[in-house]
């Protein structure tokens, strides 16, 4: 009897597939339904976001930081704002910090709840998918009370924010979060224990805190290997400090560190840790204070380079800003998380089927806008 | 069916000079013809329900524009299909491309030639009826790989192949869980296993609580026969969490990806089709087919005393535990009981087999089969064939044997 | 044995979840959808202090000029991202009085032409802080809704034509009183460039070879510090100095008689982008080069906008 000859098939997945999270192109070199190598390619987004930023005053780049990851638009606005307030050396009132932080973590759990939704959605469960987005919808009511947009705030203003927060806001966010812990409850009935999901997601793509590490894998991805790197907490900016919550970190209760079940079940509880972070912002909310007192006029940062890194709901963005003391940068580059993170595909997908490698890259929770730039 | 019918045409002075042959091929062609709308208006009435049930399930409306309520909005989006363009891409295989959608529908309509939809109302009364509706049923497997393979598209591939393996190893546990069936009544025809199911009687013979007579209800292990059953056939007509050859997040459509336009909406027909048929076969076999849940109009009223109870204790339940008020199905069970003991015809009406019954049944299994897609992930199709090989084939071969030794027990057969 | 309790939580599980669908389904009057014509989302309404104008809104939607009050001081335009206002302004007469804001401020320039192109805003709101009049402002209005839009030939005429119905005219200056302004420009524009051109000629001749290598090597460290300080200009309180300031581009606008003087049906599209870009391309070097080579000019009676540029000039020298 001869050999069986077998070839492997490439399978060009995206940039038009359903579940590429946008215009990601994945080439898979299959063999039958085992993937043996999955190579990424990006660039259908890319907006040169950095070239932009190169002939653009400084407060007009921020409106293009949130289009960068548009589904946590403030985080970006926070990182870019705190960057070059920090090159200029400015101090920022109270109330503005306070704001800031609740708003980040808001869009934290908004940015977490469609992680969660859309894995639930790769692995085939379209009802949890709308449950998290009718929560997410309600985070940014309240953003869109605050800024006036739902999803591109141009909010975190360097030095300060674009106005006040509403009155009824902070009450409004109490009602929210009162509500929130329910819903999460809901979630992880519908979902999290479900067994078929579990199986799917359980001791898939298992990251080791390694290959984690080498590949420069952060945030919650890297959270869920088992490292305890987590900016707010590790280098903390902003008033992180001053509050008190956990760094949840994957345990492999349903199965090995570091699999997709634990990438997923990290975001869940982070969403509970930012609601406690949200609680305790808003009990020490200064009432008095103006928002904009600290805006300088012109922003001229001085001569000069900065790296600046916080802790985006998708892992550490960076932003490196080079100054010669004009009004234009530079420089200005962004390290994107998702970017770092999308790379570690090849490496955790290979050898899983196509379902698993959807699966992966789900819990991976990229977004095309900021990988491409 | 088709003998009455011929003979009612022949009973006209004008038509009876056709000749007894002409006039059953009529009236072959006029029972066809019937069966074909009812499996076209009962996709498009399925569709209509599923997208309003998967709506409520998730906090959302589902169609409200094209008519009241929406009702009209899949008879627009059919003939929105009709009229789109007839794409057949240039290097696809032309001719399998073209007959692989009329395959799929053509094996799923040719089965309810069998299904009895009430004592008299059925095309064909054939002793081997239910073998019929199995193996017929198989064939859309054939189509489906025509489709996927003449689509030239690695996806449609990749979508055939897992329906393929999928649809030939659930065929085995769905088989041996009927064939248990068939050792109790000791026939295969259809019309006999309903009227086996007729009456009431114990719950598993020996418990004293009355209920109907029906299979699901004749040992333990023909109640999980029946869910067995269930979970195989959901996988045989792939749909949710068995829908791996058409997972839309993995495979962009499975076998239907180039797909467009009538023929689509073929599948999209057979689909609904398929999911009718396991509805008619699951309450054909263990739930008693057109017979009614109550022996006589008392049983009627007492049935449905019972069940607004248990509703209203489930109202009460859910209030204390999550303080949110469910009224629908209390108001609905509260209605019907209420009309049951003030209309003691309305009570016969229901104690009355007929075709009102065998829909209810197999729209309740529809409603499952719609619960479990709007609920459930997606299995793996490793998982899948984890869960044929390994979990639902033992039970189905446990369930065989014991249900032999219950009758034997319980004095059914005799050696 | 894990066999067995696989499948025992795999029941309870999926019935798990099976609860949480049922339960919405027994309550469908939960749903969220919003039947979108009939039923709007309550937009949260809230004067966010800036001006007096109730609709000032937080919600960033629609941009609106209040035309009587815009004093053509172009601070929106500077301020634009991504290049979406487009202002055409020509300095008033010495006598005419144009009429003053609610602010009482003196209007000391022509607004020909404001443009707002929707189709490119992106709602970012950064026009509307630097406003001195607080009349640019963004309304709740987010219905971008026409039924003229869509033409299947778009050649490239009617590019601009596709998206008519976002692209704004605020400017309430008659198409006749905006060519004649342009003339006007164009006549002391050709005029001056006439008196320059004979005054160059003389120049050159009389200078030196070794003067204009001088003149050169200052020209360029001047022109680099002219480009230094014009992109400082935005931030700066423009209130008292942009009227003047952007008087500038009017003596300079030689490029745009080719397209220009299109009076008849005032097409408010297709010229206008044209006439407003140009100007500001040639504006920088000439005027830099100019005035630094020869300091003559800014003595000229007849140019009307000479002053600014001569005095950014002496300043640089001294």
């Amino acid at each position: 009897m001869g050999r069986l000859h077998a070839e492997e098939m490439v399978l060009n997945m995206g940039p038009q597939h359903p579940s590429t999270h946008g215009v990601l192109r994945l080439k898979l070199t299959t063999d039958g339904e085992i993937v043996s190598h999955i190579e990424p390619v990006i660039g259908y987004l890319h907006r040169s976001f950095e070239k932009h930023a190169e002939n653009l005053e400084y407060q007009m780049i921020t409106p293009f930081t949130g289009r960068c990851d548009y589904i946590a638009a403030m985080g970006s606005e926070h990182g870019y704002a705190m960057a070059v307030e920090k090159m200029m050396g400015i101090e920022l009132p109270e109330r503005v910090e306070y704001l800031r932080v609740i708003f980040a973590e808001l869009q934290r759990i908004a940015s977490h709840l469609v992680a969660v939704g859309t894995f639930g959605l790769d692995v085939g469960a379209i009802t949890p998918f709308i449950y998290c987005f009718r929560e997410r919808e309600l985070i940014l009511d309240l953003f869109e009370m605050a800024s006036g947009a739902r999803l591109l705030y141009n909010y975190i203003w360097i030095g300060g924010l674009a106005h006040d927060v509403p009155p009824g806001f902070v009450e409004k966010t109490y009602e929210f979060l009162d509500a929130f812990d329910e819903h999460v409850a809901e979630y992880n009935q519908i979902l999290t224990g479900n067994k078929i999901f579990v199986e799917r997601a359980a001791d898939i793509g298992v990251m080791t805190p390694e290959v984690a590490i080498n590949y420069g894998v952060t945030g919650p991805s890297l959270r869920a290997s088992g490292v305890n790197i987590d900016i707010r907490r590790t280098e903390p900016y902003s008033i992180y400090d001053r509050f008190d919550f956990d760094v949840p970190l994957g345990q492999g209760l349903q199965g090995t560190i570091g699999d997709s079940w634990d990438r997923y079940y990290v975001r869940v509880l982070e969403m509970g840790e930012s609601a406690k972070i949200i609680r305790q912002a808003l009990d020490q909310l200064p009432v008095e204070g103006d928002v904009k007192s600290a805006i300088p006029r012109r922003i001229r940062p001085p001569k000069g380079e900065i790296y600046f890194r916080s802790e985006n709901p998708r892992g550490e963005l960076g932003y490196y800003i080079v100054s010669n003391g004009k009004n234009v940068p530079v420089r200005l580059k962004m390290r994107s998380p998702a970017f770092s993170n999308l790379s570690v595909i090849n490496e955790i997908g290979q050898g899983w089927m196509i379902s698993d490698v959807i699966a992966i890259l789900g819990s991976l929770d990229i977004v095309l806008g900021e990988i491409d730039r | 069916m088709i003998q009455l019918l011929a003979n009612w045409i022949l009973s006209f002075d004008i038509l009876s000079g056709m000749g007894i042959s002409v006039a059953w091929g009529l009236s072959l062609f006029i029972v066809a013809a019937l069966i074909f709308v009812f499996v076209a208006a009962n996709a498009i009435v399925l569709v209509y329900i599923e997208r309003k049930v998967s709506a409520f399930m998730q906090v959302r409306l589902g169609p409200m524009r094209v008519g009241k309520f929406g009702t009209l909005q899949t008879v627009a989006d059919a003939l929105k299909l009709l009229q789109k363009e007839d794409i057949i891409p240039r290097s696809a295989d032309k001719v399998l491309f073209i007959i692989g959608p009329w395959v799929i529908l053509v094996a799923s309509v040719v089965t309810f030639a069998a299904i009895p939809f009430s004592d008299t109302l059925l095309a064909a009364n054939m002793n081997i009826g239910l073998f019929y509706i199995v193996s017929i049923s198989s064939i859309v497997v054939l189509g489906i790989v025509m489709a996927g393979w003449a689509s030239n598209n690695k996806w449609s591939l990749y979508g055939a192949m897992r329906s393929a393996a999928q649809i030939i190893s659930y065929e085995i546990p769905v088989g041996i869980t009927l064939i248990a069936v068939v050792a109790v009544v000791g026939s295969l025809n259809l019309q006999t296993i309903i009227q086996e199911q007729a009456g009431t009687g114990n719950l598993f013979h020996w418990i004293p609580i009355p209920l109907p007579n029906w299979f699901i209800f004749h040992s333990p292990f023909l109640f999980v026969a029946a869910f067995v059953y269930l979970i195989g056939a959901t996988a045989e007509i792939n749909r949710t969490p068995f829908d791996i050859p058409e997972s839309e997040s993995e495979l962009v459509a499975g076998f239907m990806t180039e797909f467009s336009g009538l023929r689509w909406a073929l599948f999209f027909l057979s689909e609904y089709a398929n999911a009718t048929l396991v509805a008619f076969l699951v309450s054909i076999v263990f739930l008693g087919g057109w017979q009614s849940p109550f022996a006589d109009y008392e049983g009627t009223q007492i049935g449905f005393s019972i069940i607004t109870l248990v509703a209203i204790m489930w109202t009460l339940f859910v209030r204390a535990k999550t303080g949110r008020l469910s009224v629908y199905p209390l108001g609905l069970s509260l209605v019907i009981t209420i009309a049951a003991w003030l209309f003691p015809g309305f009570a016969i009406w229901m104690a009355s087999p007929g075709i009102f019954w065998m829909l209810m049944k197999a729209g309740g299994i529809i409603f499952m089969l719609m619960w479990f897609r709007w609920t459930f992930p997606r299995l793996r199709v490793d998982q899948l064939m984890y869960v044929s090989w390994k979990v639902i084939l033992p039970l189905s071969l446990i369930n065989l044997m014991g249900v032999a030794i219950w009758m034997w027990l319980t004095g059914e057969i005799q050696f | 044995m894990s066999y067995f309790s696989n499948i025992s939580s795999a029941i309870t599980t999926l019935v798990d979840g099976m609860k949480v669908t049922m339960g919405y389904f027994v309550r469908p009057r939960e749903h969220v959808t919003l039947q979108y014509p009939d039923e709007v989302w309550p937009i949260p309404t809230r004067n966010i202090g800036v001006g007096e104008i109730e609709s000032y809104n937080t919600i960033r939607s629609k941009l609106v000029v209040d035309f009587e009050d815009c004093i053509g001081c172009k601070a929106c335009e500077r301020a634009c991202p991504v290049d979406c206002i487009h202002i055409e302004t020509f300095k008033a007469g010495p006598d005419e009085d144009i009429g003053t804001t609610k602010n009482d401020t003196k209007i000391k320039l022509r607004v020909t032409s404001f443009i707002i192109d929707m189709s490119e805003c992106m709602f970012c709101d950064l026009c509307t802080p630097p406003c001195p009049e607080d009349c640019i402002r963004m309304t709740p209005d987010y219905q971008f809704i026409s039924n003229d839009n869509v033409k299947l030939a778009v050649t490239p005429e009617e590019r601009w034509r596709d998206r008519d119905h976002l692209i704004y005219e605020f400017s309430k200056v008659s198409p006749i009183e905006r060519a004649q302004r342009q003339a006007d420009a164009e006549k002391v524009a050709a005029a001056k460039a006439a008196a320059m051109e004979a005054k160059k000629a003389a120049a050159e001749k009389a200078a030196a070879a070794k003067a204009e290598q001088e003149a050169r090597e200052a020209e360029k460290a001047r022109a680099e510090a002219a480009t230094a300080t014009d992109s400082e200009a935005p931030p700066s309180p423009f209130i008292s100095e942009t009227p003047v300031d952007s008087a500038e581009p009017t003596p300079i606008n030689i490029p745009t008689m080719e397209s220009a003087p299109e009076p008849e049906p005032m097409d408010r599209i297709e010229v206008p982008m044209e006439t407003i870009k140009t100007p500001e391309i040639p504006e920088v070097k000439p005027v830099s080069t100019e005035t630094t080579a020869e300091p003559e000019t800014s003595s000229e009676p007849d140019s009307s906008s000479e002053p600014e540029n001569s005095s950014k000039g002496e300043t640089e020298n001294g």
